[in-house]
């Protein structure tokens, strides 16, 4: 029998104000641990004893040579130590005798792979005793319906902020369900702004303020984050393309969802984190498998989960506290963008980012070529370089690099040395 | 390059007690845009590995999981894992097209028909089939209740149309499937809905009835793709993906085009079937790798020669193990009526119910696992699945004889 145990890792729980500098830009990523003491959860594995093959990441330069670097925006790519991880007990998971897709979701074995999932998730954003953490399926694309389907009845007022695309999809989703205004839209600046939060005019009645973290097509991304005016209304936001990739002060919201498919997992799992006391009050024509009760009160297991997904997303979640956590991943996401910006912005306008520098996203950059005639011919020569899925996304144009925790930095400095080199041959 | 041309198998056509008509069906031929790597079966079952008996997710066949695991890293020179590649990428496109027409060609289902890759579970269809296929929560639809599972389908519906349950089997403990004759149907109901095989209660349809309204639904869950089936007997089939043909989270709907693009103004986007048929199952991100799973299975089944040869080792599995419970002169017994036990899941107790924790616990030694029934019914229960190996069925049955021998 082996014992599993998770323990928070020493200076996730210091109290310290993590000061981040993008260049040129002057914005302050602060991180502030909630006032709630946190404790650890502990989480014995009673699977027999494990055999565990851990394979030891390849150096970059030894890199596998067949592996591409993939900057796709989700899916995208996973870390390298834990698809050799999966791929080495795909077949039989660890002594069980079975593939995880092949077990029971009430089994022991399921069992303890989604404790220790929501457990590692919990230490990874300190995520306080008061909220649930539910794995879903259907995508952020379902939660735009189950969010006013749980937290307001159709003729409740709620605030929509629309910095892009996906926020102005929950918008136009929740108007099935509640009675939703747009407080505020970056759509006639082409979405490359997060708006002032002192400007903002909020609705004083309004049940909640939702937000998408970052829009994952245009690149923007919230540093910091609007309260509602009405004391009882909550925050909620869709961080799906953002999610775990930096320190968040999850006491801030009422409900945070994601789709793993970006930071955290393959397509197909959708993590919901909900403060208990705004779960049970569904509006009656809820699909049962949207009334996050049915899914707080059955442990994510009322009907069976996606489960190879949450064991995906659980091997992911080990990676990254064994990384130090998201202070050290946020460390190495702003290194990462902060070189790809740099390029961008020395290009002598080569290469234009239109986004304002202060809400530039950490993870999807798009940009164009100031010769648009170019962009079809650098996607392709950066393909046979094996740098694929850099083409912009389809209502957009240009190139957008996607450069998610997974993505190594070797990767992005593949990817500038390309751009420079691009930019010699063709200025 | 290599070309994978789907076709019908004549195996299909054999030994069919119901003939149906099979309208016009041209196979589709799918370019796969890499090579393909053929994996031989194991001769024999891993020593390792257990033979588990789970009710869903269930066993899955050992070389499409051995297949998986030799391409998961980096799928056939594509440099990145299928979990990887963006869902409008020309790799994912080729495997989620070549898994809906190899599905196609295993069920042959008709041109005029849609095939979904969902997400959400059957649960979501419970009420994604009224809100599609109801104009209004007024309209009526009768559901016929042989199991838990439909039972629950037709109060999901009570929020979306007017149910009326035309019959029940939960007086006589979920043992029987109604004579359609004597079935009364609603002159002006939308639809009929079935629950084709109850995986809980193991009952089974082995024929269907006829709609007035000519929309048969059916939930096919816990046998979809161990038989053939006339499609065009049906307006909508839906099935969660895990017992028989991958992994959780994918559903697979497949619904007569004309029932499309009705849905009530109040259904989620992601529940609305015109928005998934026009945007071939990519409208969000799909479940792609549990699609790229059914791919695998899909293949598979055809390699096997295809559902008519898939059933018939179905139907010898099963024989062996009710001859074995049948045979036990009442230590073992099986509620189910005879005509309607399901091929899938044999629900079984023993005469002495205080031996069945010692009979699961002595199976499981033995590496034969999840014989467990369902905490709503007790007693035992061996899923016996299209990858359950008839080695693990033999091994089974010889372990209860020689358990009643012990014990009688």
């Amino acid at each position: 029998m082996s014992s599993i145990s998770t323990s928070p890792h020493s200076h996730l729980l210091l109290p310290q104000n993590q000061n981040h500098f993008l260049s040129e830009s002057g914005t302050h990523a602060s991180f502030t641990p909630s006032p709630r003491p946190f404790r650890p959860i502990s989480i014995k594995c009673t699977s027999t004893p494990a055999q565990v093959q851990t394979h030891d990441p390849l150096p970059a330069q030894t890199r596998a040579q067949e592996r591409v670097f993939n900057f796709a925006a989700g899916p995208a790519t996973l870390p390298e130590t834990v698809l050799r991880r999966a791929q080495s007990e795909l077949h039989v998971w660890r002594g069980s005798g079975m593939s995880v897709m092949e077990m029971s979701h009430r089994g022991k074995e399921f069992k303890s792979i989604i404790e220790k999932a929501e457990s590692d998730l919990r230490t990874l954003l300190q995520i306080p005793s008061e909220y649930s953490v539910l794995f879903l399926q259907g995508g952020a694309t379902t939660q735009f319906a189950a969010v006013p389907l749980n937290l307001c009845s159709p003729a409740d007022a709620v605030d929509y902020i629309i910095t892009g695309s996906w926020s102005d999809k929950a918008f136009k989703e929740a108007q099935k369900f509640s009675k939703p205004t747009i407080i505020w839209s970056g759509k006639p600046e082409k979405y490359t702004k997060v708006p002032s939060f002192e400007a903002l005019q909020q609705n004083p009645d309004a049940k909640y303020l939702h937000i998408c973290a970052n829009e994952t097509i245009h690149g923007v991304e919230y540093k910091n984050y609007p309260t509602p005016k009405n004391p009882n209304a909550v925050l909620v936001a869709d961080m799906s393309s953002n999610f775990c990739s930096k320190p968040v002060d999850v006491s801030k919201f009422g409900v945070i969802y994601a789709g793993a498919q970006k930071n955290v997992g393959p397509s197909g799992v959708t993590i919901v984190i909900i403060r208990n006391d705004l779960i049970g009050h569904a509006q009656e024509s809820t699909p049962i498998m949207l009334d996050y009760k049915i899914h707080a009160e059955n442990n994510s297991l009322y009907n069976t989960p996606p489960c190879y997904g949450i064991y995906m997303c659980g091997l992911v979640f080990e990676d990254l506290l064994e990384q130090g956590g998201l202070g050290e991943v946020e460390k190495k996401n702003v290194k990462k963008a902060e070189v790809l910006y740099n390029t961008i912005d020395g290009s002598n306008g080569f290469y234009k980012c239109p986004v304002e520098k202060s809400v530039r996203s950490l993870m999807n950059v798009p940009f164009t070529l100031e010769k648009p005639e170019l962009e079809g011919e650098f996607i392709k020569e950066a393909a046979k370089e094996n740098m694929v899925q850099l083409k912009g996304h389809r209502s957009v144009g240009g190139m957008r690099a996607s450069i998610y925790n997974a993505m190594p930095l070797a990767g992005v400095q593949k990817l500038v040395a390309f751009m420079k080199d691009f930019q010699a041959r063709h200025a | 390059m290599s070309m994978a041309t789907t076709s019908p198998h004549t195996a299909l056509f054999q030994n069919r007690t119901n003939p149906f008509t099979l309208s016009s069906f041209k196979p589709t031929s799918i370019k796969c845009a890499t090579q393909l790597h053929t994996q031989a079966p194991p001769l024999t079952h891993s020593q390792d590995r257990v033979f588990n008996f789970a009710a869903g997710p269930a066993t899955l066949p050992e070389n499409v999981l051995l297949r998986a695991q030799s391409e998961l890293y980096n799928w056939r020179g594509s440099g990145m894992s299928v979990m990887e590649m963006s869902h409008r990428g020309k790799e994912f496109l080729s495997i989620i097209q070549k898994a809906e027409s190899d599905l196609r060609a295993l069920l042959q289902i008709p041109p005029e028909y849609s095939v979904l890759f969902l997400q959400g579970g059957a649960t979501s269809q419970f009420a994604a089939v009224p809100l599609n296929l109801c104009s209004s929560p007024d309209s009526a639809v009768d559901y016929v209740v042989t199991g838990s599972w439909s039972d629950k389908a037709a109060k999901e519906a009570q929020k979306y149309s007017k149910p009326t349950v035309i019959w029940s089997g939960k007086s006589e403990k979920y043992t029987k499937i109604p004579s359609f004759h004597d079935l009364e149907l609603n002159e002006n109901s939308g639809y009929l809905h079935i629950c084709a095989n109850e995986t809980i209660h193991g009952v089974e349809y082995k024929d269907y009835p006829v709609p007035k309204s000519g929309v048969l639904v059916a939930d096919m869950s816990s046998n979809f793709c161990s038989k053939p089936v006339d499609v065009s007997r049906f307006g909508v089939i839906y099935a969660g993906a895990q017992k028989n043909v991958g992994p959780s989270g994918v559903t697979i709907v497949i619904i007569r085009k004309d029932l499309i693009g009705n849905a009530q103004g109040f259904t989620p986007v992601m529940f609305d079937y015109k928005i998934h048929d026009e945007n071939n199952s990519l409208y969000n991100t799909p479940p792609c790798y549990g699609i790229y799973m059914c791919g695998l299975v899909f293949e598979d089944l055809l390699e096997q020669g295809g559902l008519g040869e898939v059933e018939r080792k179905n139907q010898k599995k099963a024989e062996i193990l009710y001859s074995a419970i049948d045979g036990s002169k009442g230590f073992y017994k099986c509620p189910v009526e005879k005509s309607v036990r399901s091929l899938m899941n044999v629900p079984f107790t023993l005469e002495k119910s205080e031996l069945e924790g010692e009979f699961i616990k002595e199976a499981a030694k033995e590496k034969m696992v999840q014989l467990k029934g369902h905490r709503s019914v007790g007693g035992m229960r061996a899923s016996i699945y299209n990858a359950m190996p008839l080695a693990g069925v033999e091994k089974l049955v010889a372990f209860m004889k020689d358990f009643q021998a012990r014990h009688a």
